[in-house]
Order: C-alpha cells, then sequence, then structure tokens
C-alpha cells in the first residue's frame, strides 16, 4: 500500500514525541513492503519558501517543504499560504492510498483539505488538543487550564492575553507565564484579561476572527475520515469540542520498544537511595519546576535526574538554578537511540505535567523498562498509570502532594518493589502497524465503495471507462510516465520505428529525467518569480518613495534656505532688539534709581511730615497752652504784680515808715521790688510776641505749603489755621 | 429526391428535449409526406423514455436498449432497427429547419459522397457553424478544429449554396446509407464512450474514396443541451476526447507520420513531466491500454494507400478558398 504520513517536523531535524514516533511508524510499515512516504517540513534557508527537497531514508521517501517565511497572522498560522498547494502536487504525484497526518502545526490545516478533495481516505492521529485549540495545550497563557471547547470568546481571551505578555516584554512568554514570574500589575492585567473583565472592544474584534478561524477549523478537520487519539480522555475532549465520535477510534500508541523490553529490571533498593528520572522536553506544561520543587527535601532519601532540553532559555536557566539548589542533577538533552542505555540507571520516572498530556511516550517507555512511574492523577496520565499497581499518582499541580508521593516511594518499605515487579503490556510498533494497515485498508475500501456508488450513479456506459479513469488518477505520476514511455517503446516496436532501441530510447530516458528536474525547479523557479515580482514591487515603491523623499528635500532645502534667511533676518533684529533692550535696561535702571530716590525722599518727607506733624501738634498744643497762658497770664500776673505790688507796699510801708531813710535808694529794698516788677512786665510782653510770631510762621511757611500739595493740608489747615486765628 | 428517410435519434434525456423538438421533426416529415419514420432509441435502459413515446408521439418507433450502452451503440441499434436505407442521425437537442432533408439526399446521391451533414447553427446562431471542420496535423498531433465557431474565427470558412468538404460529419446530424455503414464496420467500440467514433466514421468513408461533405441548404439549430455534461464530470468527459483522440491517431497515421508523431508523443510526454500534466498522462496511458485493440482495428483497416497528411490537407475547407463555392474569409 502507498502511505503518506504528514507531521511537522521530521528526524533528525526535530525530535519530540510525535516526530520519533512517526518515524519509528514509518519505518515500520516500510519494513513490511508498503511504499512509505513521508511529507514534512523543515527552516531551510538554502532553498526558497516552500521548495521541496526529496530523500530516501531507511526505506522510506521524505519530501522536505522548506517553510522559511513564518506566519504573518494567525489566519496563516491556522493555513500556511501555498503549503495547502504544494501538498497537493506531491499527493498528484505519490497518489497515496492513505494520508496519514500526524501534525499539521506549521503547515496548516489546508493540507487535510487537499487530500480529501482528492478522494484520498485521511487519518488524523491527535497527540494533542490542536484539533480544537489553537495553543493545542488548552492551557491559558497563564497556564492554567482552560475549560472552553471552541469557545471564540475564551480563544479571543487567550489571544489577547498573549498580546499583553507580549506588550511586557518578557522573553519565551509563548506558551504562558506563572504568577510568580510577573508583577502584581502584568498579574492583574493578565487576569482582568483572561477573567472577562476589561478590554470588550479589542476581545470583540479578536472573537470575530477566532469565529472564523474556528470555523475555518472545523471545516477542516471534517476532511478527517478517521481520527485516531491515543486515549479515552482526549477523546472525550474533542467529542466535547464538537468532533464526530463516530470518526473516532481511541488507539494506544505502539512503540519501538525491543531495547527497553530486555532490560533488566531495578535492582531492589535495600536501603539505598531510590534513581529518579525525569525525560522529555523542558517546557513549562512538563512541569519540571514542581518536580525541582518538591524534591526540595528529599536529597537524602533519592537522586533526580531530569533529561531533556527546552529553547526557553529564561526557563531553563530557573531550572537549572533551582536544580542546583534542591541538589538535582540537569543531564541535557538526550538521543533517542541512547534511551535505553538511560533506562539502566534509573529506578523510576517521574511525569509531572500541568497539562492534561494525552498519552506521554515517556510513560509506556517507562512501563515497558518495568520502572514505576509516578505522575499527576490528571488528563490521559492515569489511563497509562495505575495507582499502587505500576505507579503513584499525585494530585496535579500540588507540589506537596508531589514530595509525600515522592518521599514515600523512597522510604516505604517493599513498594518500589512491588510497583517495579508488575508487569504491565505496552504495545509495540509492530501491533500498532498492524491495526493501522487493518484500518487503512478499510477506509480505502469505503473509498472505493463510495466512488463506485458515485459511478453507479453515471449511465452504465460509463461506469467502466469512469472506473479505469480513476484507477488510472490513482496512479503515481511517475508510473504514468513510465508508462507512456512503454507505450511510445511498444509503438515503435509494433511499426519498427527503431525508437525502441539504443540511444534513442536511453534518450528519452534521459530527456524525462531533466523534464522531472525541470519541474522541481521550476516550481523552485516559480517561487523565486514570486519572489522576484514581489521584490520588484517593493523596489518600484522604494524607487517612488525615494522620488517622493528626493522631493520632499529639495522642497525643504528651499524651505530651508528660506528659513534661514528669515532666522538671519530674526537674528539681526533679535540683536536690534538686544540693543534697545540694553538701552531700555538702562533707562529702566536709571528709571529705578531716580525712582528709589524718589521713594527713599519721600519716605524722607513722610517721616519729616510726620515729625513735622508731631511738632505741629506740639506746638499746637503749646499754642493753646501759651493761649490760655497768654489769656490768663495777663491777669495773673496783673494779680501777682498786684500782689506783689501790694505785698511789697505792705513790705514798704513799715519800711518806710520804720526807716524814712533813702539815703541808698538803689540799696532799697523798694528799689529792687521795681526792678523785679519791671522785669515781669518786659517778660509778659517778650512772650505775647512770640506767640504772635509762631503762628504767623506756622500759617505762612513752607510746612504749610506742602501739607496743601499732598491733600494733608485739610487736616492741617485746621489747626494751622487754627493755630493762625 | 423523393426517398424515405429513417431519422434515428438516441436518447438519454428526459422528456423535456423530445417534447421540444420531435414535434417539429414530425411536421416536417408530415410535410414530405414520404413515409418518413422517427425511431428513437430509449438508452436510458429504464424504458422510461419507450413509455414516454407511447402516449406522448405513438407514430414514434422506440427502441429499447436494455441497458444503457452510448451514443455509438445506440445509434447503430437505431440504424438496425431503422425501415428505410437513408439514416438522418440526429441528437435529441437538434431542431430542424423547413427542407433539410431534401438538399441532404441530393447531395448524397452524388456517386463521390458518402455522408453528408446539414449546416448546424450552435444554439441558432447563424454564423456558428458547428459543422464546418478539419483535422489538423501538427509538430506530429492530431487535432480537429470548427473553423466557423467563435473560438477560431480567424480561420472562417464562408459558405454559400454548394456543398462544402469537411474532415468529418458530426454524429449528431448526419445522413447516410445503412449499406455503406455496415459495410464500413459501423462504429468502431474503442471509441467507447464517447467522442471521436464519428471522426474516425468520417475517416474511413474518406479512406474508401468517398467525400464527406457540408450540405450548406440544409439547415438545422443545435441547441446543445445534451446529457453528458450534465452528468458526467468534466474530467472524464476531457479525458475520454483525448483518449479518442490518441487511438484516432494510432488508428489512422501512415508509417510517415507516426515517425513524427513518434517525436510529437515524446515532446509531449516531456512537457507533461515537466509541468506535471497528470490530465495530459491520464489518457495518454489510458489509450495505450487499449493500443492492442486499436492496431489490431488498424490492422483490418481498408488497405488503400493512406497519406494522413495530404488526406487532412484535402479534406480541410480552410485549406482551399478557391475550390467550388469554398473561401476562406480573409480577415
Amino acid at each position: 500500500m502507498r502511505i503518506c504520513f504528514v507531521v511537522h517536523g521530521y528526524p533528525p531535524e526535530e525530535r519530540t514525541g510525535v516526530e520519533n514516533y512517526t518515524e519509528c511508524l514509518a519505518r515500520e510499515l516500510a519494513q513490511r513492503g508498503h511504499e512509505v512516504h513521508v511529507f514534512t517540513r523543515r527552516t531551510d534557508p538554502s532553498l526558497g519558501h516552500l521548495a521541496t527537497r526529496v530523500e530516501r531514508r531507511a526505506g522510506t521517501t521524505v519530501h522536505w517543504l522548506a517553510t522559511n517565511e513564518h506566519p504573518r497572522n494567525e489566519r496563516e498560522a491556522l493555513d500556511l499560504p501555498g503549503a495547502a498547494e504544494e501538498f497537493g502536487l506531491f499527493l498528484d504525484d505519490v497518489r497515496p492510498e492513505v494520508v496519514h497526518f500526524q501534525h499539521v502545526l506549521k503547515l496548516g490545516v489546508g493540507l487535510l483539505r487537499a487530500a480529501h478533495t482528492r478522494s484520498i481516505p485521511v487519518v488524523y492521529t491527535a497527540h494533542d488538543f490542536y484539533a480544537i485549540c489553537h495553543r493545542f495545550t488548552l492551557l491559558r497563557p497563564d497556564l492554567e487550564n482552560c475549560g472552553a471547547r471552541q469557545d471564540p470568546d475564551a480563544c479571543a481571551r487567550c489571544d489577547r492575553a498573549i498580546e499583553l505578555l507580549h506588550g511586557f516584554g518578557l522573553e519565551d512568554y509563548q506558551l504562558g507565564m506563572f504568577e510568580h514570574e510577573l508583577t502584581d500589575e502584568q498579574q492583574s492585567a493578565l487576569s482582568a484579561v483572561l477573567e472577562g473583565a476589561g478590554e470588550a472592544d479589542a476581545i470583540e474584534a479578536s472573537q470575530e476572527l477566532r469565529r472564523e478561524l474556528g470555523a475555518a477549523r472545523i471545516d477542516a478537520f471534517r476532511c478527517v475520515d478517521l481520527l485516531i487519539s491515543p486515549s479515552q480522555h482526549l477523546a472525550d475532549v474533542l467529542v466535547e469540542g464538537g468532533f464526530d465520535a463516530e470518526r473516532m477510534e481511541v488507539l494506544a500508541y505502539g512503540l519501538e520498544l525491543d531495547e527497553l523490553k530486555v532490560l533488566a529490571p531495578p535492582p531492589p533498593l535495600e536501603g539505598r537511595k531510590l534513581r529518579l528520572a525525569f525525560f522529555g522536553g523542558l517546557s513549562k506544561h512538563k512541569g519540571v519546576q514542581d518536580l525541582l520543587a518538591a524534591f526540595d527535601g528529599l536529597a537524602d532519601v533519592c537522586e533526580l535526574t531530569v533529561h531533556g532540553y527546552t529553547s526557553d532559555a529564561g526557563h531553563r536557566a530557573r531550572l537549572e538554578e533551582a536544580a542546583a539548589r534542591v541538589g538535582a542533577r540537569m543531564a541535557g538533552a538526550y538521543h533517542r537511540d541512547a534511551v535505553a542505555g538511560l533506562y539502566a540507571s534509573v529506578d523510576a520516572v517521574v511525569v509531572p505535567s500541568i497539562w492534561a498530556e494525552n498519552q506521554p511516550l515517556v510513560i509506556r517507555e517507562a512501563l515497558a523498562a518495568r520502572r514505576p512511574v509516578v505522575t499527576a492523577n490528571y488528563g490521559a496520565m492515569p489511563e497509562s498509570v495505575t495507582d499502587e499497581v505500576n505507579g503513584l499518582l499525585f494530585e496535579a499541580r500540588n507540589v506537596e502532594s508531589l514530595r509525600t508521593t515522592l518521599r514515600r516511594l523512597a522510604t516505604e518499605p517493599g513498594l518500589f518493589e512491588r510497583l517495579s515487579g508488575a508487569a504491565t503490556e505496552v504495545k509495540d510498533v509492530a501491533t500498532q502497524a498492524t491495526e493501522l494497515e487493518v484500518r487503512y485498508a478499510a477506509l480505502v475500501a469505503e473509498r472505493d465503495q463510495r466512488l463506485a456508488r458515485e459511478r453507479d450513479r453515471l449511465p452504465r456506459s460509463l461506469g467502466e471507462p469512469a472506473a479505469r479513469f480513476q484507477r488510472l488518477s490513482d496512479l503515481p505520476t511517475d508510473e504514468l510516465i513510465r508508462r507512456a514511455v512503454g507505450g511510445i517503446t511498444a509503438l515503435s516496436s509494433h511499426f519498427e520505428l527503431g525508437a525502441d532501441r539504443g540511444p534513442w530510447s536511453a534518450g528519452l530516458m534521459l530527456e524525462l529525467d531533466a523534464a522531472s528536474e525541470l519541474r522541481a525547479e521550476s516550481r523552485r523557479n516559480a517561487w523565486l518569480e514570486a519572489e522576484h515580482a514581489e521584490r520588484s514591487r517593493e523596489l518600484s515603491w522604494r524607487q517612488g518613495a525615494m522620488e517622493d523623499l528626493t522631493r520632499a528635500r529639495e522642497y525643504l532645502a528651499g524651505e530651508v534656505k528660506a528659513a534661514q534667511a528669515e532666522a538671519t533676518w530674526y537674528r539681526e533684529s533679535l540683536e536690534r532688539a538686544h540693543e534697545n533692550l540694553e538701552r531700555a535696561s538702562e533707562s529702566l535702571t536709571r528709571a529705578e534709581t531716580g525712582r528709589d530716590e524718589l521713594v527713599a525722599s519721600f519716605e524722607r518727607l513722610t517721616e519729616r511730615l510726620e515729625e513735622l506733624g508731631a511738632d505741629v501738634s506740639g506746638l499746637r498744643q503749646a499754642l493753646a497752652w501759651a493761649r490760655q497762658d497768654l489769656a490768663a497770664m495777663p491777669k495773673l500776673a496783673l494779680a501777682a504784680v498786684e500782689a506783689q505790688t501790694r505785698l511789697l507796699e505792705d513790705e514798704l510801708e513799715p519800711l518806710q515808715a520804720a526807716a524814712g531813710d533813702d539815703s541808698r535808694p538803689e540799696e532799697s529794698p523798694i528799689h529792687s521790688y521795681r526792678r523785679a516788677f519791671e522785669q515781669i512786665h518786659r517778660e509778659l510782653h517778650w512772650r505775647r510776641d512770640e506767640m504772635q510770631a509762631v503762628s504767623a510762621r506756622v500759617n505762612r511757611g513752607w510746612l504749610g505749603r506742602l501739607l496743601r500739595r499732598t491733600g494733608l493740608g485739610n487736616r492741617v489747615r485746621g489747626w494751622t489755621q487754627g493755630g493762625a486765628s | 429526391m423523393k426517398r424515405p428517410v429513417s431519422v434515428v435519434l438516441p436518447s438519454l434525456d428526459l422528456p423535456e428535449l423530445l417534447d421540444a423538438n420531435l414535434p417539429v421533426l414530425l411536421a416536417e416529415l408530415d410535410r414530405r409526406g414520404l413515409d418518413d419514420e422517427v425511431v428513437v432509441v430509449d438508452d436510458t435502459g429504464s424504458g422510461a423514455i419507450v413509455e414516454h413515446l407511447a402516449t406522448r408521439f405513438p407514430s414514434v418507433v422506440a427502441v429499447r436498449q436494455s441497458e444503457n450502452s452510448g451514443f455509438a451503440r445506440a445509434l447503430s441499434a437505431g440504424i438496425e432497427a431503422a425501415r428505410h436505407d437513408h439514416i438522418f442521425s440526429m441528437n435529441t437537442d437538434v431542431r430542424v429547419h423547413a427542407g433539410f432533408l431534401e438538399p441532404l439526399l441530393e447531395t448524397l446521391s452524388r456517386a463521390d459522397v458518402g455522408l453528408v451533414a446539414p449546416r448546424v447553427r450552435l444554439g441558432g446562431e447563424a454564423d456558428d457553424i458547428e459543422s464546418i471542420n478539419a483535422i489538423r496535423f501538427e509538430r506530429g498531433l492530431v487535432s480537429f478544429r470548427q473553423p466557423n465557431l467563435p473560438a477560431s474565427r480567424e480561420e472562417s470558412v464562408e459558405l454559400g449554396d454548394a456543398p462544402i468538404d469537411v474532415a468529418f460529419a458530426v454524429g449528431g446530424t448526419m445522413l447516410l446509407e445503412r449499406e455503406l455503414f455496415q459495410r464500413l464496420g459501423g462504429f468502431d467500440a474503442s471509441f467507447e464512450p464517447f467522442y471521436w467514433e464519428d471522426i474516425d466514421l468520417s475517416w474511413r468513408v474518406w479512406r474508401a474514396g468517398l467525400r464527406v461533405v457540408v450540405e450548406p441548404r440544409s439547415v438545422v439549430d443545435h441547441l446543445h443541451r445534451g446529457t453528458i455534461g450534465k452528468v458526467v464530470p468534466r474530467e472524464l468527459v476531457q479525458c475520454m476526447l483525448e483518449k479518442n483522440r490518441w487511438l484516432f491517431t494510432w488508428k489512422h497515421l501512415d508509417r510517415t507520420a507516426l515517425e513524427e508523431h513518434l517525436a510529437g508523443l515524446c515532446r509531449l510526454v516531456i512537457d507533461a513531466t515537466a509541468r506535471g500534466r497528470r490530465d495530459e498522462l491520464v489518457p495518454l496511458c489510458y489509450a495505450l491500454e487499449q493500443l492492442a485493440g486499436v492496431l489490431t482495428a488498424r490492422d483490418g483497416s481498408l488497405d488503400a494507400p493512406n497519406n494522413f497528411r495530404e488526406l487532412a490537407e484535402r479534406t480541410d475547407p480552410t485549406a482551399h478558398p478557391d475550390s467550388n463555392s469554398q473561401r476562406t474569409r480573409s480577415n
């Protein structure tokens, strides 16, 4: 039978579970005499994008499609442009009787359609949730499990959350980030998007896209005639996601187990440390971080070796750091041919995945080698491991539960020996190949019956030609060419034209080989032409842009010139303005100085005024007093003089009487009294004059003028006039 | 020409076409009043058409094929059942014009004419004449042209009233004598299920020394609503067309032409390989599966001298602009 496998990567380019499994299956079927083709992809910069190369390997033919251009958006990620067309050409050339898809990641769901439209039975083995989840793990970007099934809203939130992670500027965030890897702010933004709050507009747009892509995915997967699920869990989830259970079958993986099966069972513990191992990729969903955390504190009872690798450098570094801290060994990547050798020094295997693993190949291998498996009680893992029989189950995502379980296995007497003594039947690749042969044959028969039914609808005379046409259409191109050449030879031979002999025939074969090569090259050429056209368009756009830029530069040069002239004018104006400013500043300074002087003068004047005011008050008071004195003085003085006079007269009389002597009149008391009396009179006159002089001076002097000018005059006038009156 | 004619119509269609076109034919035959008959061969295999004819057209002779056998066999069965020597074969989607038979009979009565076809107007369009055709042999490969159809209008042949030589008479509209048909061995079963059997028959007529002509005065309209395109996948139709082209080639090319053909065939295979043209390789392989049969038929064919290229040129109406009324329209 002509069988074609389609897979997203293939050894030696890529060597993880699906790729290895496919290679193993292809080799087994080829050994059974089937013509096996593998259509796969790789990045190959030495070839054009979508160029193909063919390689013969271990009885199989591997067709490599170079996918050098990454999808530019989600639509292209679902269905890589051009890949389905190339696959179609391949299908036409090879005409496999059945196409068995192992994965269409990085190739696109269009390949399913390409096989279906050619009436070739399509088998699809679901190795993960890709058929319903574009992230294929049903893990959200916060690495929590997604409960949705083909829900555009949930998918849109995933998209938006990834965009958010992208915006955080993190490295290696594609699969998602654990809570502890994010800041509080980042965490709350992430959970807001995932839990349904906010971002309504952005999510609505994304929902629309996801609705469309979801429909395209469902439509493409309708082309699958038989979907093989290695586990019941996966089958159930796919049915929940809308898959037709009728077209689905649960078939466990069959592996190449010869070397593992003959491996000696692990020796009893007898007091030694339990040798634990992890095998597999170290991506976040594999749960190695939990395993290392659980191992913390167990180094006294067990050893842990982690075999595997991840390109996620940040996560790898964190794992290495954690391993160093807890005393585990990171052994790095391993070649699958070396697996049996590695198992020889392993007692038990841990599969700590945090996602719903489908049917981990590692579990199958470990059980075949009679190594007990410790794994999470989640997804399809319990389908492979029977708790307490051939392994132990721990509570998924619970580090404490894993630690307890590991400690128990390492320390509980007899437990390890009992579990490792259990014999588990693990399907080998030969059994799997037989299962598939049966199914392939059934599908081909079913397809033939369907086509026969279609032919039955044709007029009867067309039945046989249609069947023959179908039979010929199912032949590979090489076979058609071989027959055509055979026909030419037969014709030539019949008519003895000589084309069937010697160099003529050899020449034709050479021509045909050249034509085959020409065809392969013409496809590459078509790509190059497309590239050339694309580059030419780009070049022409760039030339246009360059012309625009040149014109813009010229315009700007003119603008710059004008601006420079303007700048010069402004500069000169500015200089002039500066000069003016300086002059103005000087004037201002002078004015300010003048002002300050004026202010100082004013203040001095004000002070003086206040002083004068005080003086005036004093003077006024003095004036009042003087007036009073003045008013009182003549009377008082007169009274005093009169009193003095009387006193003097009183004194004089006795004296006159007593002395009657005026021999020295100037020395007599009367004389001295008279002089005193005269003195008092003069003083009285002087004071009156003085009083009048002061009043007049106040009224007419500079102070009066100042007060009138400053407006204080009105107030002052009262008392000056008062003073003057 | 007062000869009675049997008009034979193989039918695979639902009765609508018969309902539409038979009344016109019957009226025309009535007008002639010469004991013409209409033979409809029910090729459905179900007898549905026989029943329909019995109720709607009781005068029509119904021949029932026990199972669907294809156009050529049905037509042969009709010819077998016909009462008259002169047979006008006709598709059910052809509508005749008044007086279409007389010119055909007149021309067929000429000693050198073996087959005669009317002016067949495709879709009733006056300028689209289906029955004008030529066989070409270029770069070692055989093909046919219909120069008076829009696709190759630049070669168009202007028709007068005189008969014009053509490479073949289309099976769906031709007048022949049963005797010649039987003498030539009828249709070659290699060409089943359809296409090129009429070209093969015509070419055998030419190789027997007789002419195949179009009688322009006889007019019918081909309304082209046949069954094949409706029920048969296009790829299969195309494959049969191509397959039978190869069979015709290998049956009729002379040795010299075959040498050239072999080179052409190699070129084609190389080209198909280079361009991944499976649609060319599949019919070729189909034909090759029938190679032995066609070589036998070839060996048993007429002994007359055979120069394919010469005959192709001789029968090409576009190659003789000056002969008779034939004239190639110059652009």
